[in-house]
């Protein structure tokens, strides 16, 4: 997570393909994890109904995330896609730091302060989580994808704009025409 | 390593199981006074998809139970057939009782239509918004109703509004939009609301909405909305709505019996062995062969 370019050329230079379940592994703890969460916000603690019904919601992320980069994947010269979904997906951790300290609150905390504390602080924080993402995506890209600075960079905002509109819409789709009308006050 | 991850499994298969354990339906018997059966209320609730929620419509009449609700609104964004799939399921599972709503998100403003079959446009004043929705034999709740969307409640949409949101979370975050909210409310006669505006976070039915009705079915909460026959509490205890029914509530004890008691020991557990167990597999890794992805992390 600290130094993304030389941890991604050591995993390509040691290839280490462990079959189609290490593929599988990651997207499945994503899944699982956002399970998770939404059974630690809605009650503050892991039940197996709040779980599975969080972790059914949120299948569509990592399928979204999958179909994306299999858009942008190009067999002759990256790595076996298999391997590239795997490494893909490690480089999730900022996403899954910042989704447990967020838990992490509000399963601690009473809502009334957790409310307080998450309108001050998360956004700043949800900002170094999509920067931080960005760079490891962006290596990814350069390191395994092996894409030029300006490709990996291009390729960074196309995978963004597919999987975060697409997401969103899904998530909020609703009023988020309204709400964008608002913001940009059109 | 291999004794970190252990640990970690353990606390995640501890935190199910107790989790799991804990994850009961609230008791509540129910209250009755004046000749009325008083509901414990939550009429601004959303459910994934396409509303910024977590819980799927199924989920959320489940969690209304767990947290003791007997009315719910489901208020998709701009839509209501989410609601309609809220509704059916709680039919089938004799859940809480179900009103279709939707919160109008528009530019300008925020409304709740509850009890409407429907979708109402969003892209139209607040005042033909309000006339829609009595059309179609509806309640038009103005939603969080802060500084910035008062521009939208002009004369004509100010004739036609039946009620307001005077408890909900936003007043506890900012004392900005307690004021706010309270002098809104203020503006007319309306029926007072307390809603958790619930997307998924805290609880549902934090803030919540008394409603003396002759029964619980759907027409009998919507008859007693319309008479504004409604006791909203703020967590200090003051309370808002319809005079007389304030002081039959107080001479009851309302807000004393209603307070909801703070999560069980269980459930604590739980939550702090969930965290841990997470965290220990995030840090630790997956399992066999995870040497690389530690170096990542």
């Amino acid at each position: 997570m600290l130094r993304p370019a030389e941890e991604y050329q050591r995993l390509v230079r040691e290839g280490c393909g462990r079959g189609n379940w290490s593929a599988a592994q990651r997207p499945l703890f994503m899944v699982f994890l956002l399970g998770c969460l939404v059974s630690l916000l809605t009650a503050g603690s892991l039940s197996l109904r709040l779980c599975a019904a969080g972790a059914v919601n949120a299948l569509f992320v990592p399928l979204l995330e999958i179909i994306a980069l299999a858009g942008l994947w190009r067999s002759r010269r990256s790595t076996a896609f298999l391997r590239t979904v795997d490494l893909f997906f490690m480089g999730h951790g900022p996403w899954v730091l910042y989704l447990l300290v967020f838990c992490a609150i509000w399963t601690f905390v009473d809502p009334i302060h957790a409310y307080a504390l998450t309108s001050r602080w998360m956004w700043f924080l949800l900002g170094v989580a999509i920067l931080w993402s960005a760079y490891i995506d962006f290596c990814f890209l350069r390191q395994v994808m092996r894409e030029s600075a300006v490709r990996a960079g291009a390729k960074l905002v196309a995978l963004r704009l597919i999987t975060w509109s697409v997401g969103l819409a899904i998530f909020g789709g609703g009023s988020l025409w309204p709400e964008m009308l608002r913001t940009f006050r059109l | 390593m291999k004794m970190a991850r252990w640990i970690s499994s353990c606390l995640l298969v501890a935190a199910f199981t107790l989790g799991t354990y804990a994850d009961r339906a609230q008791k509540t018997a129910p209250i009755a006074m004046g000749g009325y059966r008083v509901l414990a209320g939550d009429f601004h609730v959303h459910s994934y998809p396409l509303s910024w929620a977590t819980l799927g419509p199924w989920d959320t009449v489940m969690e209304a139970q767990r947290q003791g609700l007997e009315v719910i609104a489901m208020t998709g964004h701009n839509n209501v057939w989410v609601a309609k799939a809220g509704r059916w399921y709680s039919r089938e599972v004799g859940g809480p009782t179900v009103l279709v709503g939707e919160e109008i998100v528009g530019p300008k403003y925020h409304m709740l239509a509850l009890g409407i079959e429907h979708t109402v446009d969003w892209n139209q004043s607040a005042a033909s918004a309000i006339a829609e929705i009595h059309r179609q034999g509806g309640v038009a709740i103005a939603a969080h109703p802060i500084s910035k969307f008062w521009p939208a409640f002009d004369e004509e949409a100010m004739r036609g509004l039946d009620g307001a949101e005077v408890v909900h979370p936003l007043i506890y975050v900012h004392e900005r939009a307690h004021r706010e909210m309270a002098e809104f409310y203020a503006r007319k006669s309306l029926i007072a609301m307390g809603d958790s505006d619930y997307h998924g976070l805290g609880a549902m039915g934090l803030c919540r909405t008394f409603v003396f009705a002759a029964d619980q079915s759907e027409g009998a909460v919507m008859e007693a909305l319309r008479a504004g026959h409604t006791v909203v509490y703020e967590r200090d205890g003051r309370a808002h709505g319809d005079p007389a029914l304030v002081r039959l509530a107080a001479e009851n004890g309302l807000f004393d019996e209603t307070q909801r008691p703070a999560p069980g020991a269980w459930v604590r557990i739980s939550g702090g062995c969930g965290i841990a167990g997470l965290l220990g597999v995030f840090v630790f890794g997956l399992g066999r062969g995870e040497a690389s992805a530690k170096g990542k992390s």
